[in-house]
């Protein structure tokens, strides 16, 4: 549903990112993974319109919206048209003055829906994550960074979006609340089919979740594979050691588990 | 059991509060000489502020009642004079961002570090062997941002281990560091404190970390430590609610299967 071909970023003549080329198909979920400073959250950002971007050509082909195509340069959009960004600190990205609810509902502004469907919509998304609707009324600084991570969530999941991208968005959560939002986010990917596109250094992560890895270094790709040839037999020595730190680390599990999805993985 | 000679650090019923809120409720622990123990506990458990209180801080959070045995001597958590931490216990912090001043030459701090541990501010041998054995390179006339966070995060190890300390704590050490360099980073600590004989002491949120390097585990949440014994039996069987919520949740696949049925419980 998202082809993305030879997007490159330049910044005071510096580049980068490099001839960045993958694609995802509806409803399965892209881990970007790669060390600090190397691209992971520009990708993010360019795709979203935020950096100035070289593209060679971008289609987006969402299920419920218009679809996007685009050629060359590409800046100052707001985002692709049925996705949503969740970010990494939820206390940064929520209104500190606004309570949880009424930054979920700006979400769908632009629907122009009348005030009992917009409480409905909602309290129907809070719940969806897993969160009281009595929260509604709570502001940012009021709750868990899990329940406004969560709430976050909600916002961009209002809106019934095509695509979803998150920056990090587990990694300022403690072990447990991580993994709790992450089976709270594969429960929705499964129930709406919503197509994810994941930044994350945690491998251990992208090895339960992800469909498909791209692991990128120094702004090029290092490797574009399905999750599971990824971890069984990565494309280059820099993803090996990039696997076995992890492993090192006890991050890892030993075995890959085998990951069973709405869409199953594809090629492309 | 082990034998209490062989012990290098006892905290003994360290309770401290913030205003009126008790944040430390009576923690009792102790780490043996070369050892390394982990204290694992989500966010809010009071893992930091336990920190501060054996490194002498005594803000935002003043202990009210403990003491801490260290190599000897024993200190009163609660006694006015002695706030300095004792001899011997180093700190590396989460993020090198913490560690370093922005705006001053790494040369310049290393120097001031230097003084302040051995009393001389000049480059000798022995610092230069500690350089090599970390693997880091001269500094030039360069500033922190110039080094990569691996680095910097490797140089903090060096300053923390220039006072030859015997006991080095290490705060949330792969958090801020992407997994190539966390790993590269531990590898470098726990090959420096086999050699020297220096106990560990890591304080993280992750368990799967703890259960990889530590041989005794601590398990707190909400200001106690509920559990504190051998890593491998408490992962095996924890006593307490918390513990078992911990060790499910210790690696990622088994999160997809319990991770509905408990998430409404744990917030």
């Amino acid at each position: 549903m998202l082809r993305v071909e030879n997007l490159g970023v330049r910044i005071h003549g510096e580049t980068i990112l490099d001839a960045i080329s993958f694609c995802v198909q509806q409803g399965q979920t892209l881990c970007i993974a790669g060390e600090s400073g190397s691209g992971k959250s520009s990708l993010l950002r360019a795709l979203n319109g935020l950096l100035p971007a070289e593209f060679g050509s971008l289609a987006f082909h969402p299920k419920s919206s218009e679809p996007t195509e685009l050629e060359g340069r590409w800046r100052g959009v707001r985002g692709l048209p049925g996705s949503r960004w969740v970010m990494q600190d939820p206390i940064a990205a929520l209104n500190p003055k606004l309570p949880l609810g009424v930054s979920i509902g700006e979400s769908v502004f632009s629907k122009n829906l009348s005030a009992t469907e917009l409480n409905d919509a909602v309290s129907d998304a809070l719940s969806e994550v897993e969160l009281l609707p009595e929260l509604a009324v709570r502001r940012p600084s009021e709750v868990s960074m899990g329940q406004a991570q969560r709430a976050c969530l909600a916002r961009a999941l209002v809106a019934r979006p095509d695509l979803i991208f998150f920056d990090e968005p587990l990694s300022a959560l403690d072990a447990i609340v991580q993994k709790q939002v992450a089976a709270t986010m594969r429960r929705i990917q499964m129930r709406y089919g919503t197509t994810f596109i994941i930044v994350t250094h945690d491998l251990g992560f992208a090895a339960t979740y992800a469909d498909h890895v791209l692991v990128l270094r120094n702004g090029k790709i290092e490797a574009n594979q399905s999750a599971g040839n990824f971890f069984r037999s990565p494309e280059s020595r820099y993803c090996e050691e990039l696997i076995l730190a992890a492993r090192e680390l006890g991050g890892l599990p030993e075995v890959v588990p085998a990951k069973q999805g709405p869409g199953e993985a594809r090629s492309c | 059991m082990r034998t209490d000679n062989k012990a290098l650090l006892k905290v003994e019923n360290l309770s401290a509060r913030i205003d009126r809120q008790v944040v430390l409720d009576n923690l009792s622990f102790e780490v043996d000489q070369g050892e390394c123990v982990a204290v694992v506990g989500g966010s809010g458990a009071g893992k930091s502020t336990l920190l501060r209180c054996m490194m002498g801080l005594t803000r935002p959070a003043s202990p009210y009642r403990g003491s801490l045995w260290f190599g000897g001597t024993e200190r009163c958590f609660t006694s006015k004079k002695q706030h300095a931490r004792p001899e011997g216990i180093a700190f590396v912090p989460q993020n090198p961002d913490h560690g370093f001043d922005p705006l001053k030459r790494l040369n310049w701090q290393w120097r001031q570090a230097a003084r302040i541990v051995t009393g001389s501010s000049a480059f000798n041998a022995s610092q230069q062997a500690l350089m090599d054995s970390l693997g880091l390179r001269s500094f030039g006339s360069s500033f922190p941002h110039q080094w990569s966070r691996g680095m910097q995060q490797r140089l903090l190890l060096g300053i923390a281990l220039l006072g030859k300390p015997r006991l080095l704590i290490l705060d949330e050490p792969t958090s801020a560091l992407d997994s190539l360099i966390a790993a590269q980073v531990l590898r470098t600590v726990m090959t420096y404190a086999q050699e020297q004989d220096i106990a560990l002491l890591i304080v993280t949120h992750d368990l799967a970390l703890a259960a990889r390097f530590a041989t005794r585990t601590a398990i707190m949440t909400a200001g106690q430590i509920v559990e504190f014994g051998e890593t491998s039996k408490l992962l095996d069987e924890p006593n307490t609610a918390y513990g078992k919520l911990l060790v499910s949740h210790r690696n990622w696949e088994v999160a997809v299967s319990h991770g509905d049925t408990v998430s409404a419980a744990a917030e």
